[in-house]
């Protein structure tokens, strides 16, 4: 009997990391975005190594300098100081530290709370699952400002508080996301023959059904991840989050702010930086998105062939 | 026949769960199949032939029990399984198996050959030397052993077929309930797999419940025949006997319908029009199912609903119209 | 100058994917004069629907016309060019296996032939409200007025499939194209349909490409077909020479595996192994890894000709190639 491989294309053509980079590249504003995340992870990283200040040090002396490229810029402070002198670039490299490991500890607890709650309900079924959904439900209705404020008046404001916070408000979209693929995957014709075997249910689950979660999942969380860096900025500007002396970009831009008119750098250093990795994350996750998917991901490579084709034309034309 | 069947259902009936029931609603159930009872002996093929919404899916998953049964009774290897539970009913899973329809989604796209055909094996803690049985398997069902360690993706439709049916050999069952295994094939894997099937039943002394609509595989692979409408069987009887003196006039309009492949011989038959199409099993109607579609129905169709009675000993119809 | 409806020469589609270039369609030809009913039949895979697809300027990304034309009365039709969108749609229709998935669920069944007829023929509002009852009753639907103002959920498999065939007859194309119209539907409900095909073939005069896998439906329905394979047509012939003496080898393992309803055979003949991929088709015959009949001579490429009253692409054209085969 043949055995020979089949019209089903294999991925064999571009396996591996190699064509994985290769398939990025394709892309170059997604590619771009990841340079850039990486960049900042670096940085957060080896903020000790790379900063050329102690970002909570003041210098009275050097009080609002401009940027180096302004008039009264220097190269000591390549973009410039705050109200109490101490250095702006610095105080972004550090505050990377504060602004990814709450996002990336956020994301991580939302996930898995989300993920549960989400498995829980899509497995089970019938009235536990009709239940948590109406829990996710409440929740999500609930004012987020409005809990955070009740939870810091409790607690007392600080990063670790912010962290409980933030995946208090964020683990509803990951229950909902997952309750409704493992309902649909629950269906499918393997995992009832799984059940139809014998597996138990803890088998079932983690061995057909959670594979299938991975890839939604870290694309979710990846584009989630750009809404707790907005939400820890938006609550640190208020003053409930990051408290000084220690750092993080939302509560620079919050500081920044009574200073607008005298000393721009301020605000917007640490809000291009929000920005950027917002924008960064956003186009990488779009392009990880696609790839995850099959389809989509074949006609993007059919896209990029007949771009290729109308260019070799027009140049033979030309 | 005179050996005490592998599978006896009596005065089987499920119903349907339309909503599972919230916090405020009520559960609301449909009665999708009602008094099926049939008989099915060792070494056997019953075919279970149905167009969609007889029910005929319904009773190939109740006999496996993956759904509640409402009434009746399913008596399986002399042991009355209708309501076993728990770990009765995992040990069971090993006695009885299923081929499923769509060899496209039935694999797990993400395990290994291997590992699918190997599944039931580790799951009933069989695990050793599953190797060896594994790759056994598939050369029983016409893969080659270095099959095992590709995934499913790389595999036609037919050969994934196979590997379903390596994956319901495993565990050695009695009885394999086939829900549509050759529908979704193309005409000339088609083939391929019903001959592997028989082989099957041959060499293990298997009993096939064969789920089909297709009239005419199932003719070729069954013994005998039950046709379903609406719920409920309406025919049953040896396929011979089904195919050349079809008694109920829903099996008649029903074989009447299949094209034939012959020009010739199509273009000359006559068919027998029922017309309209089946019933909604949600609003059934009053006496017999089949009535308003019967070209023989009289005031008795449309009050009494007729029982399932041997019109010869081995020839059961259900119809006030027709005698023996 | 030619009476053909529709001409396709040498037509290649390939589609681009990450493997590779997959070339579904390798230099297809075939035509249909007007009422005549054609069937292609090939199995998944084959380019039967691609064939199809095609016709009806519905190639998109990832897939493209490579090569070849398409000629509707003669005339270049290309989706591109000024006046294909007046032929596509009017002309020639399509109806697809599943009437679901192309009916709109939130627009009354009304409405959706209305506004085909409108667009196409310009009627007015009532106008074309009163031409939708008339196809409806055409097709076989009772109580067309009270049908006209419900939605496709409310209506049943069957039912869908006459809508979706009323508005395929509703500018009274000349070609209509119906690909696996009952691949989705029951037996009984599948004859039904058919019966409605071969009416409107004789009340309206249409030419009907039937693209399907069941034997059956073409023996009943065509009065030609075209069998596929790999991409390519391996025989085409009148339906009785086809079902009674088939020459290409695929095609009689073809009916043989079939089983019938009126014979029980004890075996089926079974044709081993699989169609090739068509990633990197083979230059010569696509089917000789499973033809009993090939030998050396058939690696060479192969092409229709003429053969009997039909066409053949084999060299052993006419041999029983399964009389030792159960």
């Amino acid at each position: 009997m043949a055995t020979s491989s089949t019209h089903v294309p294999s991925a064999a053509a571009a396996s591996g990391l190699r064509g994985a980079i290769a398939e990025l590249w394709q892309d170059k504003a997604a590619a771009v975005g990841l340079v850039i995340i990486l960049l900042l992870i670096l940085m957060a990283v080896f903020a000790p190594l790379i900063a050329p200040y102690d970002p909570a040090a003041q210098a009275i002396t050097a009080r609002l300098k401009p940027p180096v490229w302004m008039a009264r810029g220097t190269w000591d402070h390549l973009l410039g100081t705050d109200n109490l002198g101490r250095d702006v670039l610095s105080r972004i490299i550090w505050g990377a530290r504060a602004t990814l490991t709450i996002g990336a500890v956020t994301c991580l607890l939302a996930a898995t709370l989300g993920t549960l709650v989400g498995l829980w309900a899509g497995f089970a079924g019938g009235r536990t699952d009709t239940l948590l959904m109406r829990i996710v439900d409440i929740q999500v209705s609930f004012p987020g400002i409005f809990l955070i404020l009740l939870v810091v008046a409790m607690l007392g404001p600080g990063i670790w508080t912010l962290v409980a916070v933030l995946s208090m408000t964020n683990w509803m979209v990951y229950a909902r996301l997952i309750r409704g693929i493992v309902s649909s995957t629950r269906q499918t014709p393997y995992v009832e023959a799984a059940e139809l075997i014998g597996c138990k249910p803890g088998r079932v689950i983690f061995r057909h059904i959670l594979p299938n979660l991975v890839s939604p999942l870290l694309t979710l969380a990846i584009l989630e991840f750009t809404n707790i860096v907005l939400a820890e900025a938006a609550v640190s500007f208020l003053g409930f989050g990051v408290q000084p002396p220690a750092t993080s970009w939302g509560l620079d831009v919050a500081s920044g702010r009574d200073y607008l008119f005298i000393a721009w750098w301020l605000v917007t250093f640490p809000g291009l930086t929000i920005v950027a990795t917002v924008l960064s994350i956003n186009l990488f996750a779009n392009w990880l998105r696609v790839t995850a998917d099959p389809e989509e991901r074949e006609r993007r490579f059919a896209r990029a062939e007949a771009a290729k084709r109308r260019r070799r034309t027009r140049g033979a034309n030309a | 026949m005179m050996q005490a069947p592998i599978l006896s259902v009596s005065g089987l009936a499920i119903d349907y769960e339309l909503s599972s029931g919230g916090l405020f609603r009520k559960r609301r159930t449909l009665n999708a199949v009602n008094d099926v009872s049939f008989d099915l002996f060792p070494g056997e093929t019953l075919g279970l032939v149905g167009e969609s919404g007889s029910g005929k899916t319904t009773v190939g998953r109740a006999v496996l029990r993956r759904l509640g049964v409402a009434q009746g009774k399913i008596i399986f290897d002399g042991k009355d399984i209708t309501h076993l539970r728990g770990e009765e009913l995992r040990r069971l899973r090993s006695r009885m198996q299923i081929v499923l329809q769509d060899p496209y989604t039935s694999l797990n796209p993400r395990m290994k050959v291997r590992d699918i055909v190997a599944e039931p094996l580790r799951v009933h803690g069989l695990a050793e030397g599953s190797e060896m049985v594994v790759a056994e398997l598939l050369e029983r069902v016409g893969l080659s052993r270095d099959a095992a360690d590709r995934y499913p993706h790389s595999f036609s439709g037919g050969q994934r077929q196979r590997i379903g049916i390596a994956r319901a050999l495993a565990l050695k069952p009695s009885l394999i309930v086939a829900d549509e295994p050759v529908s979704a094939l193309d005409v000339s894997v088609r083939a391929q797999v019903v001959n592997l099937l028989q082989d099957l039943q041959r060499d293990f002394g298997l009993s096939y419940l064969f789920i089909a609509h297709d009239l005419a595989v199932v003719r070729h692979i069954s013994h005998r025949v039950a046709i379903m409408y609406a719920g409920r069987i309406v025919e049953i009887a040896p396929s011979e006997e089904i195919y050349n003196r079809p008694i109920h006039p829903y099996t008649e309009s029903l074989l009447s319908a299949v094209p034939v492949a012959n020009p010739k011989i199509q273009r000359a038959r006559q068919r027998i029009i029922a017309p309209g199409e089946s019933v909604d099993i949600a609003d059934p109607p009053k006496g017999c199912r089949f009535h308003p579609r019967c070209a023989l129905a009289t005031q008795r169709c449309r009050e009494e609903e007729p029982p399932l009675l041997h019109k010869t000993p081995d020839h059961s119809a259900a119809c006030w119209n027709r005698p023996a | 100058m030619n009476s053909f409806l529709l001409q396709i020469n040498n037509l290649e589609v390939n589609f681009d994917t990450r493997a590779g270039t997959v070339q579904a369609l390798r230099g297809v030809s075939l035509s249909i004069a007007p009422g005549e009913t054609l069937a292609i039949v090939g199995e998944s895979g084959s380019g039967k629907s691609v064939t199809a697809q095609a016709i009806m300027g519905l190639i998109d990304v990832p897939g493209r016309i490579s090569g070849g034309d398409i000629l509707w009365e003669g005339q270049p039709l290309t989706a591109a060019k000024v006046g294909a969108r007046h032929i596509l749609g009017k002309e020639v229709t399509m109806v697809f296996q599943n009437p679901m998935t192309s009916l709109n669920p939130l627009m009354t069944v009304g409405a959706q032939i209305s506004e085909v007829i409108e667009l196409h023929l310009g009627f007015s509002r009532q106008a074309a409200r009163k031409r939708a009852v008339e196809l409806l009753s055409l097709v076989g639907i009772s109580g067309p007025e009270r049908r006209l103002n419900q939605y496709p959920h409310e209506l049943s498999g069957g039912m869908r499939q006459r809508v979706m065939i009323a508005m395929g007859i509703a500018c009274e194309p000349k070609l209509l194209i119906a690909d696996e119209p009952t691949t989705a539907l029951d037996v009984t409900i599948q004859a039904q349909i058919l019966e409605l095909l071969a009416e409107l073939r004789e009340t309206i005069g249409l030419a009907i490409i039937l693209i399907t896998h069941d034997l059956g439906i073409v023996a009943g329905l065509c009065d030609r077909v075209a069998v596929m394979y790999a991409g390519q047509i391996v025989e085409t012939g009148s339906v009785y020479d086809i079902f009674e003496s088939p020459s290409h080898p695929y095609t009689q393992g073809l009916i043989r595996s079939t089983p019938q309803l009126d014979v029980k055979d004890e075996r089926l003949v079974s044709i081993s192994g699989t169609p090739p991929g068509l990633l990197d088709p083979p230059s010569g015959c696509a089917f000789l890894p499973r033809c009993p009949a090939g030998d050396g001579g058939c690696d060479k490429p192969q092409s229709l000709k003429a053969f009997g009253a039909g066409a053949v692409a084999c060299c052993k054209a006419g041999i029983d190639a399964w009389k030792e085969a159960v």
